[in-house]
């Protein structure tokens, strides 16, 4: 009885657990986003405050001024989606359309990538930084059957010039 | 980041401004796969609860990507390269947990 007991916990535990970790990332994940997108303003803010413009251009050169040197700068991270947002957006995937915490999530990441990028270029001291390339690419779980960790790299890299 | 600490020229355009290309050597290449530390997965698979960045995973593909690229300038330092053009990076998922990290450019002389 004890024992049948101990295994119907332990299973009632094994269906309460990730609904309780769904509802705690529902909870705490929109915070944590909302917070990384009022500093991700701010720190936008300063660079162009310093600046005057945004740094980065695709372009492959902007300027017809001299240029005394140049070098690359990189910038990534790494983010996922939180429990809630992978719950939600797996029922909008049935229906199709639009997953709107995917959308958010990515488009929170590459800002965030390239502010590094312009946050990079601004110590090592180049004055832009063109040619900026953008890519993303997916992490792989460690156990490949298991959808253990959604994440996905954001990565920028560019030309950053120094005008003499 | 600043890597012309060596004397090496990296750029992502096709040309360095403010210099002329006097000879092309060839496409130099640099990769490294990197696997992810299984207690820095579990950590970052805690982390994936509650959303935003994966410190481990950032850290851990910049420190691959650092080293591709620098295998790339060893190679076009071997022959006899000043500059790397036109550089270009690609990331691959190779095996389950691991990744590919690949840096390619052109080796070019300088002036």
């Amino acid at each position: 009885m004890a024992i049948e007991a101990l295994i119907s916990i332990l299973a009632l535990f094994g269906i309460i657990a990730p609904i309780l970790l769904i509802i705690i990332a529902g909870l705490i994940g929109g915070k944590i986003m909302k917070s990384m997108q009022k500093k991700l303003t701010e720190r936008e803010q300063e660079i162009i405050q310093k600046y005057g413009k945004d740094t980065l251009s695709n372009l492959s050169m902007t300027a017809k001024r001299e240029v005394s040197e140049t070098g690359i700068v990189m910038a990534s991270l790494v983010v996922g989606p939180n429990y809630w947002q992978q719950f939600v957006s797996k029922i909008q995937s049935l229906f199709g359309g639009t997953l709107n915490y995917y959308d958010q999530v990515i488009a929170l990441g590459r800002n965030e990538a390239m502010q590094r990028l312009r946050e990079a270029a601004d110590t090592a001291g180049w004055d832009e930084v063109v040619n900026v390339r953008l890519e993303t690419s997916k992490l792989t779980p460690m156990v490949s059957n298991k959808e253990s960790s959604k994440a996905m790299e954001l990565f920028a890299y560019g030309t950053g010039i120094r005008y003499s | 980041m600043e890597m012309n600490a060596d004397g090496i020229i990296i750029v992502n355009t096709e040309t360095v401004p403010g210099k002329t290309i006097t000879e092309t050597l060839g496409v130099v290449t640099g990769s490294t796969v990197r696997a992810k530390n299984v207690f820095k997965d579990i950590g970052a698979g805690l982390k994936n609860v509650v959303g935003g960045e994966l410190k481990a995973y950032t850290e851990l593909l910049g420190e691959s990507r650092d080293e591709a690229l620098q295998r790339m300038v060893a190679e076009a330092q071997a022959r006899g390269g000043n500059a790397v053009v036109n550089v270009r990076f690609a990331t691959s998922a190779v095996t389950a947990g691991a990744a590919e990290l690949f840096a390619y450019g052109t080796a070019v002389i300088l002036e």
